[in-house]
């Protein structure tokens, strides 16, 4: 389990029952539940190169390529886990045809271009909504009617193009973790009262709260 | 368990409750505090205060994936998942496993549940809002269903009763569809949502948004904790901020000693005694070791919520009720509703740059009903009406998700607060069809052996005619308050989705059309009440909860003065 650095081992156990039994938070021991080391190692210089460390932690000093490696693992269905392999190779892929060298050995202005323009790629997609096809239309009926109902409540499926995915795991990975909610953003866990119309002069480094 | 001085296992009571959630809680604070020695029959496993809540102080980072559901998740909870919000690692272990406790739906029906004590009023959203007269008399009005046999005048007072004991924080506002309550000091008005008020004021003057009324404590009150404005409520508060059986009513009957609870207790059947005419008991399956028991008492309350209440009614088959213990009108399972929503309007706002807030409220904004409650509000296309939830805020990180840009630049740009945005949802009523359904399915049965529940319901025209105006209005006042980038969308809503599902055994005069009396009574069971949504004769749109509190206070008082009287 991918957390913020900051808790101990025995704390994570003691939270985190029922997740699996190999996580660790030192980056030795990591192991990834999806990707192979190739494909992390991509993530990882990836999501450094959207959010890098400035001032503020950058993607890599909160591990969001193990959050990412988790959520595709366990909340993807496995078409999109699939959509989202198919979509990092051919990001691997493209670089290697228009560098002529893997993504960890262009240069910064070469990496931000390439991201900038697959991510103009996936904006410029139309929605991709998937009509249920007649044996989804069916399967969906005929699950309705039974007991037994799954997980399936779309009669569309939503195909986020894979640079969407990529960019919403990045920011959702980077913001909600240990680190960045409780030392970058404002942390305020227990508020105790509300101020409804506070001044922005008055918010610690003018920067929102994190919960 | 309770032990009389036999050293036996109690099985005889004065009162039976059936469910300890919103109107089971408060029918056991009643009823004991009275002096009924009362039986609490919790179908579900015990959720003690505090102590069992488990997410409570749990922060994003905490939970498995930021809290979202797995795939794993998604296979137990498939239907719970529904609402897109319950099956979260901060409140998924208060939602049914849908495996455990399947139901059939004809048409699609999205039954929401919590099988535990306290019930639904764990993770209720907690706004209470008042019905008004014309809620009472609208059916009379216009042929919908059956005339309420009770008037706004007599739930008055039990309104002031529970809201007493309850605390709700909310503002007296004088508009005729929303009376006002006894309320704490409100969860105030952000800067934008005070001048979106105002502006929408001078453009529409029945529109007014209002501070959401909550039963949650903006100050300590009564004995409990003040609201500490996390708005982590739905797993349970360490303060008793709000209002839930385990915080409040279920505390109140156990200091009385009069109150004997019992989880893992399904209730199936009550029991007939064709001589005295009236209910002897109940019988029960333990949920865990699956032994069926009796227990007796003088009078039972039904509080099991709504479809769970009409399914016990459903199964208590005898000679005398052949159909359904109540159902000599047939009526027993139909005139299902739920309130229809998913009509969202959002827009951005250019202005108050230099203004933020602190603090999680519990509640944002009402908009109490504007269409068809007279004098120039009448609507030709569609009966009844609807009011909003919303809330003012600023967006923060994750609007930038969708927006392009990589590095140094973009990321030290997502730190600091958006622009503000608001966003209302509208909450509507459903007409009472006779034709909207559940009933029981004895060839499926769940692991208890019990037959489970089939859904036939729908919205149907009225509804949707509404939904377009819900959307219309909606932006037309977002417009007169200065916001742009003003969009709606209807989401689609199906009956459940709301999670107040109500009617299949609704009171009314007549026993050849309904199955209560005005006192929540069955017309032909005298000690047998339904106070839970099970009784409502319409839905109204206003959140029902406290409007459940109140009728069980009502009958309680009602049926231990009867009591007195040797009369039930």
């Amino acid at each position: 389990m991918i957390m913020g650095y900051a808790l101990s081992a025995s704390t994570v156990m003691g939270v985190m029952n029922g997740c699996k039994a190999d996580m660790v938070t030192s980056e030795a021991g990591w192991k990834s539940a999806f990707f192979d080391a190739k494909e992390n190692n991509l993530l990882e210089i990836i999501t450094e190169q959207i959010l890098p460390a400035t001032d503020t932690p950058g993607a890599n000093d909160v591990f969001v390529h193990r959050f990412m490696d988790e959520m595709v693992a366990e909340v993807y269905t496995p078409e999109m886990q699939e959509r989202f392999r198919k979509g990092l190779a051919d990001f691997a892929a493209d670089c290697k045809t228009t560098y002529g060298k893997d993504f960890a050995d262009c240069t910064d202005e070469q990496r931000d271009e390439l991201l900038l323009k697959h991510e103009a790629a996936a904006r410029a997609m139309a929605p991709q909504i998937k009509e249920a096809n007649e044996e989804e239309k069916i399967r969906f009926a005929r699950m309705a009617s039974q007991e037994m109902s799954s997980g399936v409540t779309y009669q569309h499926v939503n195909q986020e193009p894979f640079f969407k995915l990529l960019k919403e795991m990045t920011l959702v990975g980077y913001f909600t973790s240990e680190k960045v909610g409780e030392e970058v953003l404002n942390y305020d866990p227990i508020p105790g009262m509300d101020i409804p119309c506070l001044d922005m002069s008055e918010v610690p480094n003018g920067r929102s709260w994190s919960l | 368990m309770y032990f009389n001085s036999q050293g036996k296992e109690e099985v005889t009571y004065d009162a039976i409750v059936i469910g300890s959630g919103i109107s089971g809680g408060w029918a056991a604070k009643e009823l004991c505090e009275k002096g009924l020695k009362t039986l609490v029959l919790e179908r579900g496993r015990n959720v003690k205060h505090v102590e069992d809540y488990s997410t409570m102080w749990l922060d994003p980072w905490d939970m498995p994936n930021g809290g979202k559901p797995t795939q794993e998740d998604l296979r137990q909870q498939g239907v719970q998942a529904r609402t897109g919000y319950t099956v979260n690692y901060a409140r998924k272990h208060f939602f049914v496993n849908d495996l455990d406790h399947p139901y059939s739906e004809v048409k699609r029906f999205d039954w929401m549940r919590g099988y535990h004590v306290g019930g639904r009023s764990l993770m209720w959203g907690r706004h209470c809002y008042r019905w008004s007269e014309q809620d009472f008399t609208e059916n009379a009005q216009d042929g919908f269903g059956v005339d309420w046999p009770i008037r706004y005048k007599d739930v008055e007072p039990w309104y002031d009763y529970v809201e007493t004991f309850v605390g709700i924080s909310g503002q007296a506002e004088n508009h005729r569809a929303a009376p006002d309550g006894k309320y704490l000091p409100p969860f105030q008005l952000n800067c934008l949502e005070s001048d979106a008020r105002e502006k929408i004021k001078k453009a529409f003057p029945d529109r007014l948004i209002t501070p959401g009324r909550v039963a949650n404590l903006s100050e300590p009150y009564n004995g409990r904790g003040a609201c500490q404005r996390r708005n982590r409520c739905m797993r349970g508060c360490p303060y008793g901020g709000y209002f839930s059986s385990q915080s409040s009513t279920l505390p109140a009957a156990v200091a009385t000693g009069n109150m004997t609870l019992r989880p893992h207790s399904i209730v199936h059947e009550i029991m007939y005694d064709k001589e005295t005419k009236r209910a002897k008991g109940v019988r029960i399956i333990d949920e865990l070791t699956k032994e069926t028991k009796e227990y007796f008492a003088k009078v039972v309350f039904c509080c099991a919520s709504a479809i769970g209440s009409t399914s016990i009614l459903l199964n208590s088959k005898s000679d005398a009720h052949p159909d359904g213990m109540g159902n000599e009108s047939g009526e027993l399972g139909h005139n299902l509703m739920d309130h229809h929503f998913k009509v969202t309007t959002s827009g951005t706002y250019d202005g108050f740059g230099d203004k933020y807030y602190k603090g999680r409220r519990p509640a944002g904004f009402y908009i109490p009903r504007f269409q068809n409650i007279g004098k120039g509000t009448e609507r030709k296309d569609y009966l009844r009406g609807f009011g909003y939830q919303g809330s003012a805020s600023r967006t923060n990180w994750a609007s930038h998700i969708a927006e392009a840009g990589v590095g140094k630049k973009y990321k030290d740009d997502l730190f600091a607060p958006g622009p503000w945005r608001m966003g209302m949802m509208a909450f509507a009523e459903m007409l009472p069809y006779h034709e909207n359904r559940m009933y029981l399915n004895e060839d499926k049965r769940d692991k208890w052996g019990l037959p489970t529940v089939t859904f036939d319901c729908e919205t149907k025209e009225n509804e949707k005619i509404m939904r377009k105006d819900m959307a219309i209005a909606g932006a037309e006042m977002l417009e007169a308050a200065g916001f742009k980038n003003i969009s709606t969308q209807d989401e689609g809503s199906y009956p459940g989705l709301g999670i107040h599902e109500m009617g299949t055994a609704r009171m009314g005069r007549d026993p050849k059309t309904s199955v209560l009396n005005g006192n929540n009574q069955i017309h032909t069971v005298p000690n047998v009440f339904v106070t839970d949504g099970a009784c409502m004769t319409s839905a109204a749109c206003q959140n029902p909860s406290i409007t459940y509190m109140a009728l069980t206070a009502r009958a309680c008082d009602f049926a231990v003065k009867q009591l007195n009287r040797n009369e039930l």
